[in-house]
């Protein structure tokens, strides 16, 4: 994706998100999709990834294992899109 | 400027206390009582007029008492302040004498204090109550903030003054318009909580009054808020004589925000629903209303079935926690979320999913506030809890099964607080009725009459005469009996041969379109 801003979102040390939380980070990523901005979130785990999985949010965001992963994956968007 | 002198006799102390002990026991309005304790500071300093400024929500000091030494009130707009001696109390919160006769050219040279043709002027600040800061640790270490002053003429310059008195004076003023503050605020909250409690009255009354009831499927709920008033919804509309659309949501948050938002997804749900639409699409045309209408943050999570006589239930779980039914056997399935939430993505996709439910199977659609109930040591109830309370549910009524679930929850939790609000709809569903089904298929069948109790035909299910007939001596005095015979009976190959269950109206195609509308509906992205 080639956005205008890329946004990435390391949340290991969240353990817990409840439906305000969610809402919150919905509005972030509507608002990045309306800027044609990208937000990429890192390290989704335990009760966090439940409730994205229940939500059906897993299949909007774009999730990656670490910091790295997630910063290379937007190089290759550009190479894709150059 | 000079140092305010303290010199003061036991004479004077005594008086100055009398004074004080005046102000002690003022008459109860606000304005009377800083009248009298400008009066007071006007006794103790022998000022000829006295005033008392307070600060505005603007950060501007008004008039709010004024006062000569003859207990005369001279208008408020008449009193002459000097704004330039104002600025230097609020700049340094600390007592001002300014006289004409003095050495300090820089004050004496303003021509805002030689307007006012006074010999003397004495301003004490009046700072915030020091309690009040002390128990709020943001501020704690910060200039205690100044509340208004207490500003007093005088022809003559001031002299004797008594410093203690005059500060005790203006802790005084603090104390008064603080606990008129106070006083206020509690009046104001007490308003606000009165109209919670009929939000929550008025949310209450949305609730189904009675919920269907009848031969084929008996149908309860109930919701318990968090506060006065609650994020969860519940409702049950009647499509037709055989077919109920059963919905469960839950706003994101709590309070009064998420049950105004309740109330209206409840509200389109009533609405939309009774067009008898296809669930999915009745989703959609909610999801798109509140993606229109509703704050950006905002999003519920809801269940919403559609459940005909024959057992079919169609269902879109949107982001929802999963319902659940209780099989015969005891064995307990999961009605997992397959969709977005509504409010999220107005160009969401809805697929639904279908399953059959036999005759004797339970189904409960429930909150996350089920779940998430939380014991005083942190831990959850869980889905696990809440299955294992179906399993070892004896299946007797639905009533039965609701107060298992609130009972459960209840133990579990041990009384520690709620931590989320808490929905649950429960439905019994017995069985075709012969209505619906060959009459020759049934006549004789005894354990069918056993297994439908007489019960009650209210709420919205009108019973017809042949529904009637079909319950006709049974009674509950062998309701034991035949839920056995029920339980047995709604799992029973036997039946569905017989009755020609459900099962085989169901579509191969439309189970296939229900289960695989994965893909379908993810977003495209940027």
């Amino acid at each position: 994706m080639a956005g205008k801003k890329k946004i990435v979102l390391n949340v290991g040390d969240v353990n817990y998100i409840d439906s305000i939380g969610v809402g919150v980070l919905v509005a972030c990523f509507n608002s990045a999709r309306s800027h044609d901005a990208a937000l990429k979130l890192v390290n989704v785990w335990s009760r966090f990834r439940e409730v994205l999985q229940m939500t059906r949010l897993l299949t909007v965001f774009d999730t990656y294992d670490s910091e790295s992963a997630a910063i290379q994956s937007f190089r290759k968007s550009l190479r894709a899109a150059g | 400027m000079t140092p305010i002198m303290v010199p003061s006799p036991e004479i004077q102390v005594e008086h100055h206390l009398g004074v004080l002990a005046r102000t002690g026991v003022a008459p109860p309005g606000l304005l009377d009582a800083l009248t009298t304790i400008v009066d007071a500071a006007i006794e103790l300093t022998h000022a000829q007029q006295g005033a008392l400024l307070l600060v505005k929500s603007s950060g501007n000091f008004e008039v709010t008492v004024a006062r000569d030494a003859q207990r005369g009130s001279p208008p408020l707009h008449q009193v002459q302040i000097s704004s330039s001696v104002l600025r230097r109390v609020m700049g340094s919160q600390r007592e001002l004498i300014v006289t004409e006769a003095e050495e300090d050219s820089s004050m004496a040279r303003q021509a805002s204090i030689g307007a006012l043709g006074v010999h003397s002027i004495l301003v004490i600040p009046v700072d915030k109550l020091p309690l009040a800061e002390a128990r709020d640790t943001t501020v704690r270490g910060r200039r205690s903030e100044l509340l208004g002053v207490l500003y007093l003429h005088s022809r003559w310059p001031f002299f004797h003054l008594d410093r203690e008195a005059l500060r005790m004076l203006a802790r005084k003023v603090a104390v008064v318009v603080e606990n008129a503050a106070l006083f206020a605020a509690l009046c104001e909250k007490a308003r606000l909580d009165h109209e919670v409690e009929i939000t929550g009255q008025i949310q209450r009354q949305m609730q189904p009054v009675q919920f269907p009831r009848g031969p084929e499927l008996d149908v309860t709920g109930f919701t318990v808020e968090c506060h006065a008033v609650g994020g969860d919804c519940l409702d049950v509309v009647k499509l037709s004589d055989k077919r109920h659309g059963l919905l469960v949501g839950d706003i994101a948050g709590k309070g009064i925000p998420a049950s105004l938002l309740a109330s209206l997804l409840q509200g389109l749900f009533v609405t939309i629903g009774t067009l008898d639409l296809p669930p999915e699409e009745v989703v959609s045309r909610v999801n798109r209303y509140l993606c229109e209408r509703s704050p950006e943050d905002w999003y519920a999570t809801l269940f919403y079935a559609i459940l005909d006589s024959s057992g079919r239930l169609d269902y879109v779980n949107a982001g929802h926690v999963p319902a659940l039914i209780r099989r015969c056997s005891g064995k307990v399935e999961s009605l997992e979320s397959t969709n977005f939430p509504v409010g999220m993505f107005s160009d969401a996709k809805y697929t639904r999913a279908t399953t059959q439910i036999e005759a004797g199977n339970y189904l409960l659609i429930y909150t996350d506030g089920i779940p998430e109930a939380k014991n005083r040591r942190g831990e959850f109830f869980g889905e696990a809890g809440l299955r294992r309370l179906l399993e070892e549910f004896p299946g007797q009524t639905v009533d039965d099964l609701a107060e298992v679930v609130r009972a459960g929850v209840r133990a579990f939790t041990e009384g520690a607080p709620q931590s989320d609000d808490i929905a649950v709809l429960a439905g019994h569903y017995r069985g075709a009725s012969l209505s619906t089904t060959s009459v020759r298929a049934l006549k004789g069948d005894a354990c069918l009459k056993r297994s439908r109790p007489k019960r009650p035909l209210v709420g919205r299910i009108r019973a017809t005469k042949t529904e009637l007939s079909l319950s006709k001596g049974t009674d509950h005095g062998t309701h034991n009996d035949g839920t056995r015979i029920e339980r047995h009976y709604g799992c029973g190959h036997e039946r569905r041969d017989r009755v020609g269950g459900g099962k085989q109206r169901v579509p191969r195609e439309d189970q296939r379109a229900a289960h695989g509308g994965e893909k379908e509906d993810r977003l495209e992205r940027g």
